[in-house]
């Protein structure tokens, strides 16, 4: 039973993170393509939100392939501890795709008006620095397995 | 009987949900802020035809000039709009004779004024008032065009002048930026 529970658990996890990481994203980024500033539409290069849209669906897709593997491990196992260190790795090469895609610094042209700037690269600084706080947390988390795995098998026997 | 490490992983654990979860809402406020200030007509008032630009120049070169623009900005977001920063960019248009080479003519554009005016902050849900001004000393007068270069069949107008101006601010405690740029606007002409 404990191993369909695993299952259960790791594609419920992996659907929160397909969500989070891809449906959120892609929504906010089609209203803001789709924007009207000062009742003038934006106007925006198609290639930009290609790219965008490429890269939030690539890495939302593997962080959301890593999520059911780390929650569909045994609670407190090494193997579950491993594999969300990678999950928060890969991660932050999600978040890191942001600004190599174009993400983290938009550039419209507002028709018959000028061009408008959206610069979200301090905000994507600052959830770096949360994910680095959660890589601290999670290799803590392999050790603490890997020093006391006797006494998590034996409180595993227990329930 | 819960391992004392646990106890310290999770008031770690904790700490950094409450992180998370805090500047998740402001980010998503700031944004939302942006929109409901971007989308309104209103809220961001520069007119241009507004603007007063008086330049006191002629075949011996710049004698003076001054620029004034007034605008408002209506905070209609969560957030104070902190670092409003307003900048302008004048620059002339005009043929250059005997450029690159002798016997062809080229049209050249040069910047001769240039200024960036900070003007603080903006609490959140009020109307910040400005006047944007900028007198001689903001111009280069080395920029403007010696008369013996330039090519006065061109015209008329001979002489083009064109602002950039852009109009950026913080929002959400930095965590935003926006920029807003008009680009090339024709402001006046001589002759």
């Amino acid at each position: 039973m404990g191993s369909v529970k695993n299952m259960v658990r790791g594609t419920i996890f992996s659907a929160v993170y397909v969500v989070t990481t891809i449906v959120i994203p892609l929504a906010t980024f089609t209203l803001l393509f789709n924007l009207v500033v000062e009742e003038l539409p934006l106007d925006f290069e198609q290639q930009d939100y290609n790219n965008i849209v490429f890269w939030i669906v690539a890495f939302g897709l593997m962080i959301s392939g890593c999520a059911f593997f780390t929650f569909s491990s045994p609670k407190q196992s090494i193997r579950r501890a491993i594999l969300a260190v990678i999950q928060v790795l890969i991660n932050c090469l999600y978040l890191w795709s942001y600004k190599f895609s174009g993400a983290a610094v938009l550039t419209f042209i507002i028709v018959d008006f000028g061009v408008m700037t959206l610069n979200v690269q301090q905000m994507i600084l600052i959830y770096m620095g949360l994910y680095f706080l959660t890589i601290v947390l999670k290799v803590y988390d392999i050790f603490d397995f890997t020093i006391n795995r006797k006494k998590i098998r034996e409180n595993r026997m227990k329930e | 009987m819960v391992r004392v490490s646990r106890v310290f992983r999770l008031i770690f654990r904790i700490f950094i949900l409450l992180l998370t979860l805090s500047i998740t809402v402001v980010a998503f406020l700031g944004g939302l802020s942006s929109v409901m200030i971007l989308q309104e007509t209103d809220n961001i008032g520069i007119d241009t035809d507004d603007a007063e630009f008086n330049l006191d120049y002629d075949l011996a070169g710049f004698h003076g000039g001054n620029f004034t623009l007034p605008f408002n900005i209506t905070n209609a977001g969560y957030f104070d709009l902190e670092n409003l920063e307003f900048s302008l960019s004048i620059s002339i248009n005009y043929s250059h004779i005997d450029y690159p080479v002798s016997g062809s003519n080229e049209t050249k554009n040069v910047i001769v004024f240039e200024k960036s005016e900070n003007f603080g902050t903006i609490p959140q849900g009020q109307t910040g008032f400005f006047i944007f001004t900028a007198d001689s000393s903001n111009f280069f007068p080395a920029k403007f065009p010696n008369a013996t270069v330039v090519n006065y069949l061109r015209g008329p107008p001979v002489f083009e002048f064109y602002a950039n101006i852009t109009l950026s601010l913080d929002y959400s405690l930095g965590m935003h930026q926006l920029a807003l740029s008009i680009i090339n606007l024709l402001i006046g002409e001589l002759p």
